[in-house]
């Protein structure tokens, strides 16, 4: 069947349809093209190991595909995305291992060894992975709560008042366990330039 | 409040674009996600989720919006957007041509989901930039996918135009791979230039450009009327290739 040799490519001149009205809420394929990266990188920050990553993502997407007609789009849709990510990886670092789609051999193993030339230098490229490991096992030594917060505000750049409104929290309670949570990074920064000196950052 | 240090403040700037994942691996996630969703392509499920809210699967609702799916998405062509309407207008009229499925059947034939679980034939980026090789994705003759319903067109326009908006976010890895995925479920889809083209945009991008002027040779060869012949022709050969970046 070759309807387009068919048809031709010269489009008739049709009239336009009515105006297409754009959809207020996005369908899930665009949620989920617009926030993987977000939710995967904040299931590392939380805490969730490399391997799991990929199973947790999906995870909240499943959550996300079920719940997106409840999601209400007055308040901005990653603090949404936020709070279940959140909640899978306390589930994920809870039971520890998790059943992983490789494991029954239905997806590919990806291929990650190609070095896209368009992409920084592999030396740029390994720095920051490098820095944001450290920051990651840095973030552990926060308890969860002061974790969150810190990881919306200085990796995510998110205001007091929007951190306030993704997490369901005062403001004042933002504003101090921010206040805690920097104090206790730059003690563990400290603490880790102590053990390896000459190593650090 | 207490501002961090200096270094802290560096260590975190550093670190802060670091916990991305790949594209390889986001591709990889996103086909598993929709193994685990049940469709073949997480477009097709949110076509299931328009059905379970109640719309008709056929609908002029549903045709306005892919339309707009399609003109959104063609920025990455330039010159082709008005190429746009062409290709509804074509899409439009294969699906008047086909008979729309009963209102009780599935959206999603479980089958072709379990089929898109399976590796592809061609779409590891290795074959398809291979400049000797063309990709087998353009028999007309032994069509693959089901009879264009609008589910199927929606489900072709999101796949294309998610690859378009990978290529448009500088990702062609990601966009290969939904062009593949297009190709394996679609072979002659009505969209089938604008994968090819698609294609021959990302593979440049690659930095293949050997891949991408054999690829686009193959697809002037195969479709010398194409409205996306000047451009694909120009892709790669010049300093500035044909891309949106």
């Amino acid at each position: 069947m070759n309807r387009a040799a068919q048809v031709g490519f010269t489009p008739p001149p049709r009239p336009e349809p009515a105006a297409v009205a754009v959809e207020a809420v996005p369908t899930f394929a665009e949620v989920y093209e617009a926030h993987v990266r977000f939710v995967w990188r904040t299931l590392r920050r939380l805490g969730v190991p490399d391997k799991d990553c990929d199973d947790a993502t999906q995870d909240v997407f499943l959550v996300v595909h079920r719940k997106l007609h409840e999601f209400r789009p007055e308040a901005p849709l990653k603090h949404w995305l936020f709070r279940i990510t959140s909640r899978i990886a306390r589930d994920h670092r809870r039971s520890g291992r998790r059943k992983n789609p490789r494991e029954h051999g239905l997806v590919p193993v990806v291929n990650e060894d190609i070095a896209d030339p368009q992409q920084q230098s592999p030396a740029d490229s390994a720095e920051r992975s490098a820095a944001a490991e450290l920051i990651r096992t840095l973030l552990q030594e926060l308890d969860e709560a002061k974790r969150e917060v810190f990881i919306l505000s200085e990796l995510e750049q998110l205001s007091a008042p929007e951190i306030a409104q993704t997490l369901e929290m005062p403001l004042n309670t933002v504003y101090s366990r921010l206040r805690r949570a920097r104090l206790e990074f730059e003690e563990a920064l400290s603490r880790h330039r102590e053990r390896s000196p000459g190593g650090s950052r | 409040m207490k501002d961090l240090k200096t270094s802290t403040q560096a260590l975190l700037e550093l670190g802060r674009a670091g916990d991305d994942p790949t594209d390889a691996a986001v591709a990889q996630n996103r086909r598993a996600l929709a193994a685990r969703l049940g469709v073949s392509a997480l477009g097709a499920s949110a076509v299931v989720g328009t059905a379970a809210k109640g719309s008709a699967a056929v609908s002029v609702g549903t045709w306005a919006t892919a339309k707009a799916l399609l003109l959104g998405g063609v920025v990455v062509l330039g010159a082709a957007a008005l190429v746009g309407g062409s290709l509804v207008w074509r899409a439009a009229e294969q699906r008047r041509a086909a008979v729309p499925p009963p209102p009780s059947s599935p959206l999603v034939d479980p089958s072709t989901a379990v089929l898109a679980l399976e590796p592809p034939a061609t779409p590891s980026s290795a074959e398809v930039v291979a400049p000797s090789e063309p990709p087998p994705v353009i028999a007309h003759s032994t069509p693959v996918s089901r009879p264009a319903s609008a589910p199927s067109i929606k489900e072709e326009l999101e796949l294309v135009r998610a690859a378009q908006q990978a290529l448009n976010r500088g990702e062609p890895r990601a966009a290969l791979a939904l062009l593949a995925e297009h190709a394996q479920r679609f072979p002659s889809g009505v969209l089938w230039e604008d994968r090819e083209a698609s294609r021959v945009f990302a593979v440049c991008r690659l930095g293949n450009a050997a891949g991408a002027r054999a690829l686009a040779d193959a697809f002037i060869r195969k479709a010398p009327k194409s409205p996306f012949v000047d451009r694909v022709r120009a892709a790669c050969r010049e300093p500035a290739p044909s891309s949106s970046r």
